[in-house]
């Protein structure tokens, strides 16, 4: 077992390192057949193993995937929440009850604010369908750095959350709070063009080093 | 960009590898030499590698029944970059002492 450690070691670090350092990895491996002994090639295969590890690390490919994966997921977790809006606002067009519906009456509004809430509900629902949807579309090609998709499903959850705002301020334009849609219409418009124009440049500053 | 100043690990390959910059050298050997853990001297070749300081090359082994050996040797600008940059640095105490031709 002490004799194939170091080898065991040597291969993790092979698997380990990115594509481009492999002979680096193969170069490592056949210097164990000339270790003194064997705590020594053991010593040697563990340090080739942390060099591997901060190879993977240092990878500028990895990184660029690491932060594609967390957009992505982040993405996927504001779908998730839409997708949880619209169930919810299909249960009220089926007759569950619509906590908006009464904090507006709660609030005073008037019998033509109620009536445009109760035509524009489907609607509303609707985007919040369409969002979810277009917004997890925005995160599986994302996942799979599938640009050319990725940026027109952007685009489409773009245009649907702004039409969710649009509507519900239509409606109360002096409501309590902000709309929910605001934050996605946010995190669409600035966060997600803002990290992948950083991670790109990212990526360029690791060429250029 | 800014051309960063080498690390004291680097200084020390740097310089084990100018004293016999003609030869081929290869890792574990080195790792013997500065006194360097592998998990320090690779990372250290595979920089220097990528900025066109160091030539590797796969090489006969001497050992009956082993595989080729990757070795490594400065280029004539890793030779000029190791003059510039041992030249700059301190000589680090108990590090790589001058090893005979």
């Amino acid at each position: 077992m002490m004799q194939r450690l170091p080898h065991i070691l040597c291969n993790v670090a092979l698997r380990l390192l990115p594509r481009s350092r492999r002979s680096w990895a193969d170069g490592m491996i056949a210097e164990l057949w000339h270790a003194d002994d064997d705590r020594a090639a053991l010593a040697f295969a563990s340090g080739c193993l942390l060099a591997a590890l901060r190879e993977r690390v240092r990878d500028a490919h990895t990184h660029s995937i690491v932060c594609l994966w967390t957009i992505a997921v982040t993405t996927a977790f504001y779908a998730v929440i839409q997708l949880v809006c619209a169930a919810h606002g299909v249960a009220v067009l089926f007759g569950a009850r619509d906590g908006m519906r009464d904090a507006l009456l709660r609030h005073g509004a008037s019998s033509t604010v109620m009536a445009n809430y109760d035509v524009a509900r489907p609607i509303v629902v609707g985007c919040f369908l369409a969002l979810g949807a277009a917004q997890l579309a925005t995160a599986w090609f994302l996942s799979r750095g599938q640009v050319r998709l990725f940026a027109s499903a952007w685009c489409i959850a773009l245009v649907i959350a702004g039409m969710a705002v649009a509507i519900q301020l239509s409606i109360v334009p002096n409501g309590a709070g902000v709309p929910f849609e605001f934050h996605a219409l946010l995190m669409q418009a600035v966060a997600v063009p803002a990290l992948l124009i950083w991670l790109h440049r990212r990526q360029r500053q690791f060429q250029e080093w | 960009m800014r051309q960063r100043r080498p690390s004291p690990q680097t200084i020390l390959v740097l310089r084990a590898l100018l004293l016999r910059s003609g030869e081929w050298r290869y890792g574990y050997d080195l790792t013997k030499e500065i006194g360097l853990q592998s998990g320090t001297l690779y990372p250290v070749l595979i920089r220097l590698a990528d900025k066109g300081l160091l030539e590797a090359e796969w090489r006969e082994s001497d050992r009956a029944g082993a595989p080729a050996r990757h070795a490594y040797r400065l280029t004539s600008a890793g030779v000029a970059f190791a003059l510039i940059s041992t030249d700059a640095m301190p000589r680090a105490e108990g590090g790589n002492k001058p090893m005979p031709a």
